[in-house]
Parts: C-alpha cells; structure tokens; sequence
C-alpha cells in the first residue's frame, strides 16, 4: 500500500512538474488599437473634461470612410493632445491607418470602430486605406496635422 | 518492490520524453511585427522603400509562410519600381498581423501578375497565376451588389471578364487582350 502511495505521490509530481512546460501563446493577439465602440460624436473636435496634461487637451473626431476618400479628410491637433477617433465606412470595407502612430482600424461598415493615442509627434501625416478597395483605393487618403 | 522499481523507470523516461519536446519556435510577436509594417509604412511617406528596409520584418516574420510569401512578392515589386503593390501588399500583412484573416482582392492580384508579365518575369507570373480563384471574387461582390447595388452596375460584364481573363491566364494566355482586360477590371471593379 506504501508503494503504491508512494508511486502515485511521484507521478503527481513528475505530472505537475510536467505542466510547467511554456506552451504555445495564442498566435493572433487582439488588436491592439481598437477600443469598444463609443456613441456617436460630432465631427468637431470636442474638450471632454480629463486631459492629459495641463498644456494638452482631448481632441475628438468621428470619421467616414467611403470610396474613395474620408471625411473629414484634415484633422488638426496639438503636440501632446490625446486623439479619439472613431471610424466607420459608408459602404465596402475600408481599412483606417496611420502609420506613424501604429494605428489601423479594419472598418467594415457603420459600425464606429474607435482609437485613441497621443499626440506626441508633430508635422503633417498621411491615414489612409490600408484594405485595397479598388482602383481609387492608393489615393484614399487623409491628413492628420499636429502642431507644436 | 521490482514492481515499483520497473514502474518508476518506466515513469521517468515518459516523463523525460514528454518533457524534452521543443518548444515551439518564437513566432507569436504579432505586436512587434504589427509596429514594424507600421514603421515601413511611416518609412514610405517619405522615401520609396527598398528591399535592405524589410530585413527586418523578415527577421521577425521568418517561420511564417504568409508573411513570407507575401514578403517575397513585396521585394519582388519594390525591386521593380511597383511603390503602390507593395505598399497594398504591406497592407495585407498588417491586416494579418492583427486579425490572423487573410484578406485578399483577385483584382489587386491580376494587376500583381500583370506586372510580373510586364517585367517578362514568368516564374512568379505563374506562381501567381496557379494561386487564381475567381469563385470568392464572385461570391464576395455578389453579397455586395444587393448592399450597395451603385458599385456593382456592370456586375454581369465584370463577372463575365473576371472569368475569361481568369481562364486565359490559366491557360498560359498572355496576350494584350488578357493584358487590357486585366487593365480594364483594375480600373473599374471593386475588391
């Protein structure tokens, strides 16, 4: 009986020790920009109350997608602002990115789809869409201006 | 006691040989391969791309075969001047890299093959060209028209051409006519 104990203790351990093996990670993360979507917001840039810092402000802006351009298609900000913005398409799937700020967004309908970053970078940068829709799709573009 | 000696032994060896698989190689880094392909295509505002620019990537994305297959027509087409197919092919790759799903455009294809054509390179033209289904084109852009019927107005003429030029490339046709008609499809049908 004391053998038999002692041989299942032991493979409890071997078995457990076992376990501790790393096992694969899942291999697709979720995205890691997109936000649970928000109400409907005005295209105008809006002040909500929390800010980042005492010089910045939160800048709010609701974009639409459609082929082939955005609109708005310019959106300002401040050096040190925090971004919100929420996108959604009008009609086929489009994609919302800004590369400089490792921001996509796979838009697939009216559904608004939000992200939101820093502004911590300033000067003129393109979004675009980054899910060929057709043969106006490389010139379906914006402009995101951050200022000093 | 030998029965518990043998049980022993044979316990410990399972164990070793359980325990001594491999781990599994270091490919789950969709976030560092996700900021990357952004990074290339913050790169590319300002300057064309060359191929050194996606080592990288390569690096990151080495035992994967779509980011590789989909890396090697990348360089292919930044080699050969196609600045816009290759940013479109970077976009592919992002979208992998966050959801897992590999979206794909026929159309966007055929021009990718047209271009293979064009630089005479038939190797990758027919790599390509063996990769062509036009059955999800067609299923895709049929649920489409009834949502947004003002896309999708020549649908019987572009179903029509996607299935013929489809079938001439698959028969090794690579006429001007196929060429237009690629063309043609490029300028006028949706993803």
């Amino acid at each position: 009986m004391k053998q038999l104990l002692s041989f299942l203790l032991l493979a409890l351990v071997l078995i457990t020790a076992c376990e501790t093996t790393p096992t694969p990670q899942p291999f697709v993360s979720p995205p890691q920009v997109e936000k649970p979507v928000q109400p409907p917001t005005s295209i105008e840039p809006t002040s909500p109350p929390t800010q980042p810092s005492s010089t910045s402000t939160v800048k709010e802006f609701t974009i639409r997608a459609f082929q082939y351009g955005f609109e708005p298609n310019l959106i300002e900000v401040k050096k040190g602002d925090k971004v919100i913005i929420h996108a959604f398409s009008s009609d086929t799937t489009h994609g919302f990115n800004i590369p400089i700020y490792n921001v996509n967004l796979v838009l697939d309908g009216p559904e608004k789809k939000t992200v939101e970053f820093i502004a911590d970078k300033h000067g003129s940068f393109h979004f675009r869409c980054s899910i060929p829709c057709g043969h106006g799709h490389s010139g379906m573009q914006g402009t995101l201006v951050v200022r000093e | 006691m030998k029965t518990f000696t043998f049980a022993f032994v044979l316990l410990t060896l399972i164990f070793i040989t359980a325990c001594e698989t491999e781990p599994p190689p270091p490919v789950n880094q969709p976030s560092e391969i996700t900021t990357e392909i952004n990074r290339l295509k913050a790169v590319a505002e300002d300057r064309n791309l060359t191929v050194e620019d996606y080592s990288q990537l390569n690096q990151l994305t080495q035992p994967i075969p779509y980011y590789q297959d989909g890396l090697k027509k990348i360089e292919w087409l930044t080699e050969h001047g196609e600045a816009d197919h290759a940013a479109h092919g970077l976009s592919y790759l992002l979208l992998y890299s966050q959801t897992g799903k590999e979206y794909a455009c026929l159309i966007h294809d055929l021009s990718h093959i047209e271009s293979y054509l064009h630089y005479n390179d038939l190797a990758m033209a027919e790599e390509a060209i063996k990769e062509l289904d036009a059955q999800p084109w067609i299923d895709k852009a049929e649920k489409s028209r009834q949502r947004l019927p003002q896309y999708y107005k020549n649908f019987d003429q572009l179903k029509a051409t996607v299935l013929d030029t489809v079938e001439r490339l698959k028969n090794k046709n690579y006429s001007q006519t196929t060429l237009d008609q690629i063309e043609y499809l490029d300028k006028t049908a949706p993803c």
